[in-house]
């Protein structure tokens, strides 16, 4: 099935693209999604907290709405990953 | 209210649309970067009534991107300085300060009986209240925030879109922002047109999508948006 995932800001640098369509399995989840487009150390530190948990400045919504990470996805699901900026 | 100085948009709106501007009264909270761009142009269009609150007083490092500021300023309350500013440009505007911290004990007040409010806040401490005052008092919220070259805007319903806590149920990490002014300046022009287009009815507004503007790559884009059903200040029974 096919997922389309939006990246902003930093995470846009780090992965390259500002959109990219990906083949994933059924029942593919929204980690293994993440996981599959920060594929370094360096990245994945970017993104994640630890194992479970996203660092609090990301923010992963799945069409439209914070979902788990443990979700499982839906072909034509969308995902956004963006940074919590707060200047003003 | 003298048409010559509405004459370049009474043709796009009527004099009934400029009535309803001048019969508006708004909230606008912050006089710093998002706020002095989005109180000039509020004023210059010509919006009847202008509550601003910012405890700040002016420094030399706000001067990149504060532009209601000027060198002379720095020592004195940014609504000090914001008014004086303000009620030069647009006379026949009703500019009232708060040179208070925004409180949860003191939001209800000074938001008073304004008919929306504009985000023009550097934390999320201070914008959550602003959502939950919104909710409470059944008035949108026009969201902005700002870092280095990009920054988000997102117009807030009451009970129709999400919140800003359906989005951000956390606040980040905070600290100083690196910013242009030019930044602050393109995400509260688009804040004020979205205000400008709801109080006059026209137009589609940034309901349940957050506009996001990429400078660098000179790219907007927009990020689909959804309530949370589950969100702690406008979803289920036990919320506002």
């Amino acid at each position: 099935m096919k997922v389309k995932v939006k990246l902003f800001a930093s995470f846009r640098d780090i992965v390259g693209k500002s959109a990219v369509e990906l083949d994933v399995r059924e029942d593919a989840t929204l980690r293994e999604v993440l996981l599959m487009l920060f594929q370094s150390e360096d990245a994945r530190l970017k993104i994640f907290e630890d194992a479970t948990k996203l660092r609090d400045y990301v923010i992963v919504l799945k069409n439209g709405k914070h979902d788990g990470l443990l979700t499982k996805l839906e072909d034509g699901d969308e995902i956004s990953v963006f940074p919590q900026v707060f200047g003003g | 209210m003298s048409a010559e100085r509405y004459a370049r948009q009474i043709p796009m709106i009527g004099e009934d649309g400029q009535r309803r501007l001048r019969d508006t009264k708004v909230f606008v909270a912050g006089a710093g970067g998002l706020g002095s761009a989005s109180l000039l142009y509020l004023t210059a269009a010509g919006i009847g009534e202008i509550i601003v609150a910012d405890h700040d007083i002016v420094e030399e490092s706000n001067l990149n991107r504060q532009i209601l500021h000027f060198f002379p300023d720095i020592g004195r309350k940014k609504v000090e300085s914001a008014r004086e500013k303000l009620e030069k440009l647009n006379p026949e505007v009703c500019i009232e300060v708060v040179a208070d911290s925004i409180t949860a004990e003191n939001i209800d007040d000074v938001v008073d009986d304004a008919r929306l409010i504009v985000d023009a806040m550097d934390n999320f401490k201070t914008r959550y209240l602003l959502n939950r005052c919104a909710l409470r008092k059944n008035i949108p919220l026009f969201h902005g925030a700002v870092y280095g070259l990009e920054g988000e805007v997102m117009t807030i319903i009451p009970r129709k879109t999400a919140c800003l806590r359906c989005i951000f149920p956390k606040p980040p990490p905070e600290g100083a922002t690196p910013v242009f002014g030019a930044t602050c300046g393109v995400i509260a022009s688009i804040q004020v047109v979205e205000v400008l287009k709801y109080v006059l009815g026209r137009g589609e507004l940034l309901e349940n999508r957050m506009l996001w503007w990429d400078g660098m790559n000179a790219r907007t884009e927009e990020i689909k948006l959804r309530r949370n059903e589950n969100c702690e200040d406008c979803g289920g029974e036990s919320a506002i």
